[in-house]
């Protein structure tokens, strides 16, 4: 008798601490979920910045119509006008075919008394948010 | 005494159930809070510089737009003396006209970017052919850098 009441409590016990091994590994878990998207966040962001600032980078050093721009348009962007794409796949790695995540920039140019203010806004967009976006202005003086 | 015995392993289960659980759930909750706070300083990190960096483009738009004001005075100042038209200009705008030691003329002007950084720019002015070519552009920090002291043994 008192070895069939030492194994009910044993059983109530595992019981007991089954149920509340499910409800704090819930918790948990949610916990771990929050972390890794966070980081994932993270991760987004880094590479939005670093790929806009790259680009913003390369249209202020090539003032957006030298030879360095044209090449660098060309060997990483879909161009429609004035406005240049470049697709990323889920790694953020260069994709020929259009993505959830891309990279867009859009030119814009302003006559001024003696020069032009090329006008560049770059924006990193993941699944329609905009992730980081910048403005670059150069003002460029007529020949 | 041979029942007794037999009977000592479910005793010790019984507390050990608890315990090994306890233990469990201590270990999940730890690593489960210390990866969401590493995570999150992460992600504020990135945020902190992510501000950065769009306040400092936004200073250099901001400083682009100084220098195409400063050239705009000297191409309107038509047949008349462009160097007075930029000296009207620095006495409006915050601009400060130097004189070299050659006679050639600089113009500088500061943009700030934060409450300790601001990007200093200065332009040598041709008068002549009323154009200006940038010979600085630099970001310069307010606070000093402040070395960590180590004390080492002198041996």
């Amino acid at each position: 008798m008192n070895g069939k009441s030492k194994a009910h409590v044993f059983l109530m016990e595992i019981i007991i601490a089954i149920l509340f091994f499910s409800i704090a590994a819930a918790v948990t878990l949610q916990l771990f979920v929050r972390a890794r998207q966070q980081s994932q966040d993270s991760v987004d962001l880094n590479t939005a910045v670093i790929k806009t600032q790259n680009i913003a980078e390369v249209f202020k050093a090539s003032d957006s119509v030298g030879e360095n721009w044209v090449s660098f348009c060309e060997e990483n962007f879909v161009r429609d006008g004035e406005d240049y794409t470049a697709y990323y796949n889920e790694d953020w790695f260069p994709s020929k075919d259009a993505t959830e995540r891309y990279v867009q920039v859009e030119i814009k140019r302003e006559a001024q008394t003696g020069g032009t203010m090329i006008t560049a806004d770059i924006s990193c967009v993941k699944n329609e948010n905009i992730l980081y976006s910048l403005q670059i202005k150069r003002y460029l003086l007529n020949q | 005494m041979a029942l007794k015995n037999k009977n000592t392993p479910v005793t010790m289960s019984a507390g050990i159930t608890s315990i090994l659980m306890v233990f469990v759930v201590l270990c999940f909750t730890t690593f489960g809070v210390l990866s969401y706070l590493s995570a999150d300083a992460d992600l504020k990190l990135s945020k902190k510089a992510a501000q950065n960096t769009v306040r400092f483009y936004a200073a250099d738009c901001l400083a682009e737009e100084k220098l195409a004001v400063i050239h705009a005075a000297m191409k309107e100042a038509g047949d008349k003396d462009a160097l007075k038209a930029v000296e009207d200009l620095s006495k409006t705008e915050d601009f400060s006209l130097l004189q070299n030691s050659n006679g050639t003329y600089q113009i500088q002007f500061t943009v700030p970017v934060s409450d300790t950084q601001w990007l200093e720019v200065a332009a040598a002015l041709n008068f002549e052919s009323r154009r200006y070519t940038v010979k600085q552009r630099r970001l310069v920090t307010a606070v000093d850098w402040e070395e960590d002291e180590i004390t080492v043994w002198p041996g």
